[in-house]
């Protein structure tokens, strides 16, 4: 029966933390310590409130068992572990992560960095700065300029530029639409005709419209013509 | 709480943990994040994920100065289309380019520069069609291959450069190359006003032999099928499906993230049977083609008698099929590859330095029902003569059959030495059973 080896921890604050050595270890800076001697004392934690050496205390507790090989806990139970471990404000998730860095627990500092960009994964820029009381430090210039850059991702109004919708409509249903009938008595026959101004959806339902007003053609040799419709460029407008 | 102070070693584990888009968006957000969020290493990762790109080049060919301002590039360029779906399209275009280059590079070389948007729109005006999604994309990243045939004579080099590929049985040859848009437009207007197909038809030539023997593959752009011509396609415009119509899906729908057309399913699949050798390269007179006779079982039989060794498979010829026809519905060709080991011909522990085959017994099979059982002498009129460790004897062939499977096996029957020497008895070599298979991709 070996008797467990321990160190002592002291944090910022002057709290005492007494662990087993292998559960300290999970810190790469502690271990460093250990490996030159220089743990025989209480190991001062400048750096580390007590409040959040206890949470790291925690994390590397619950690792250290895990790799233990008599341990059963699964890698599902170990992620469900920390993910109610990490459900913590704002401010402690940063202070852990500043901990996690000088104390070097890598697995606490994947885990927490993570966690930080789940938190700005889809978010607009402005929820950004919201969710962490960022300031909006750029010039007018300089936020257009960044804007501009980095427009493809600001994806949805980009997507529309430069798609063409066709309509093919029967002559007798493009003549009630009194431009058209012109273009068409000007022979615009066999080409498109582009509509500029239109959204492919407002062309749909004035088509629509149009049907209803058209008695259907006798015969079936009627000359069709296709209608394009442009998607306007400035994507401010609606 | 601070995310501007955590330092720029956390920072950028923080920021690499996004994806592209929200990096993006991240430099937006103030000074300090901007000047994080463009580090280049991060965009080099970025590069390197998505796009395969390990220097920073636009889609044009041309170097940017940095990974970020490469994969602007990219996403600006092509922000018309859903991004997963030109991921896609990249990476299999990436896959025959790199099978080319290492094992064709004389096809790689036929491979154009992609066409941009306004070419497309000009060649869906002129043919008053609108091209399913993904193959507007496999357009953009490459437009085909350009074919030049060979002004040195007899050499058909030039003709069997085919990215597809084909096959060849008696007169019969064919080479499948991908049409450049342009000629895809040409050829599709000459053909539709041939065969009296009425304006409606949406469909458009992508890919053909320049071959004598004639083979057109169709996309029908309303539904994103894509339709191989038989042997009726002239006089009644008859085609057969080549991709599993289950798989095709949204293919106009620029919203949705799983658009596939039979085009880039059919490009997919080819690309993934060269990688893992089902179809090989063939060297027939100092010349290489891609050939569609499969190379590995299930399709492709092995047996081993006495030190002889036969290959044996079978390819779907559409071109020749006849739908309306019950006897020659379907047609396939066979390709025979014979060769001796290295040890010669043993029998019985006897060996010896070469053999010669006499006959051949031939049976093919419609689902199981005998349609015909050959036994006569040579084959394709000839007595090939095996010598040991030498390049395998192979020849082609061909058979109708009624239904969409069917088998072949049979033997031959060889004699040790040579038929004007025979140094003892003859022997017969087994063919083992191969597949004739209507199958779901047809090339």
């Amino acid at each position: 029966m070996s008797s467990v080896k321990k160190v002592t921890l002291k944090s910022s604050d002057g709290e005492i933390f007494e662990v087993e050595e292998t559960v300290a270890m999970e810190s790469q800076t502690i271990k460093g310590l250990i490996e030159d001697d220089c743990a025989d004392n209480a190991i001062p934690l400048p750096n580390v409130t007590g409040h959040i050496l206890s949470l790291v205390i925690q994390y590397c507790k619950e690792h250290t068992s895990s790799s233990d090989s008599n341990s059963s806990k699964s890698n599902e139970k170990l992620k469900a572990w920390d993910t109610q471990f990490i459900n913590v404000d704002l401010n402690v998730l940063f202070d852990l992560i500043m901990a996690a860095n000088y104390l070097n627990v890598k697995g606490l500092l994947d885990l927490t960095c993570q966690t930080v960009a789940d938190m700005i994964k889809e978010k607009t820029p402005e929820q950004i700065r919201a969710m962490f009381n960022i300031v909006n430090d750029f010039t007018p210039e300089e936020e257009e300029e960044v804007r501009r850059e980095n427009a493809w991702a600001f994806e949805i109004s980009l997507k529309n530029n430069n798609v063409v919708d066709t309509f093919e409509v029967e002559e007798s249903m493009a003549k009630e639409l009194q431009t058209i009938k012109n273009m068409i008595e000007d022979n615009y026959t066999d080409s498109v005709i582009p509509l500029h101004n239109v959204t492919s959806d407002i062309l749909e339902l004035v088509i629509e419209d149009c049907k209803k007003h058209v008695e259907a053609a006798e015969s079936e040799s009627e000359p069709s013509y296709s209608l394009a419709s442009k998607l306007i460029d400035d994507p401010l407008k609606a | 709480m601070d995310l501007e102070a955590v330092g720029d070693l956390i920072l950028h584990t923080i920021l690499s943990n996004l994806t592209p888009k929200d990096a993006a968006i991240a430099a937006c957000v103030s000074n300090k994040l901007k000047s994080s969020a463009s580090e280049d290493i991060l965009w080099s990762k970025f590069c390197s994920q998505e796009l395969d790109l390990n220097e920073p080049i636009d889609p044009l060919g041309n170097p940017t100065p940095s990974f970020k301002a490469c994969y602007q590039a990219w996403r600006e360029a092509f922000n018309m289309y859903p991004w997963p779906l030109v991921m896609r399209v990249k990476r299999c275009w990436g896959r025959l380019k790199n099978w080319l280059s290492i094992n064709f590079p004389e096809a790689e070389a036929t491979l154009c520069k992609g066409v941009s948007e306004v070419e497309i729109q000009e060649s869906e005006r002129i043919l008053k069609v609108k091209l399913p999604l993904p193959t507007r994309i496999l357009y953009r990243f490459c437009d085909g291959q350009e074919f030049k045939p060979e002004r040195s004579s007899g050499s058909a080099g030039g003709s069997l450069l085919g990215l597809i590929g084909g096959y060849s049985f008696y007169t019969h040859l064919v080479n499948v190359f991908l049409l450049p848009l342009n000629e895809a437009v040409l050829n599709t207007k000459a053909i539709i006003r041939q065969i009296g197909l009425s304006s409606r038809f949406k469909y458009l030539v992508v890919a053909a032999s320049y071959t004598e023997s004639e083979k057109f593959f169709f996309l029908n752009c309303t539904t994103g099928q894509l339709h191989v011509g038989t042997v009726n396609l002239a006089t009644e415009g008859e085609m057969i499906p080549c991709v599993p119509n289950a798989l095709i899906s949204s293919v106009h729908d620029s919203n949705g993230d799983q658009q596939q057309d039979a085009m880039l399913l059919w490009l997919e699949e080819h690309a993934r049977r060269l990688e893992n050798g089902t179809i090989k390269l063939r060297e027939k007179g100092g010349t290489r083609s891609i050939s569609l006779f499969p190379e590995e079982p299930p399709l492709c039989s092995t047996a081993l008698t006495n030190g002889v060794k036969v290959r044996a498979s079978a390819v779907f010829v559409p071109e020749i099929a006849d739908l309306q026809n019950e006897r020659r519905k379907y047609t396939f060709s066979y390709s025979i590859r014979m060769s001796l080991l290295r040890e010669g011909c043993v029998i019985n522990g006897i060996p010896f330095s070469s053999c010669q085959l006499q006959r051949r017994h031939w049976i093919i099979c419609a689902n199981d029902r005998v349609e015909s059982d050959v036994n006569d002498e040579a084959v394709i009129g000839q007595y090939p003569l095996l010598l040991p460790g030498e390049k395998e004897f192979v020849y082609e062939s061909c058979t109708p059959l009624p239904t969409s499977l069917g088998s072949v096996e049979g033997s031959f029957t060889f004699v040790p030495g040579r038929l004007v020497d025979p140094k003892g008895a003859p022997f017969e070599v087994e063919v083992a059973r191969f597949p004739l298979q209507l199958p779901d991709y047809i090339f």
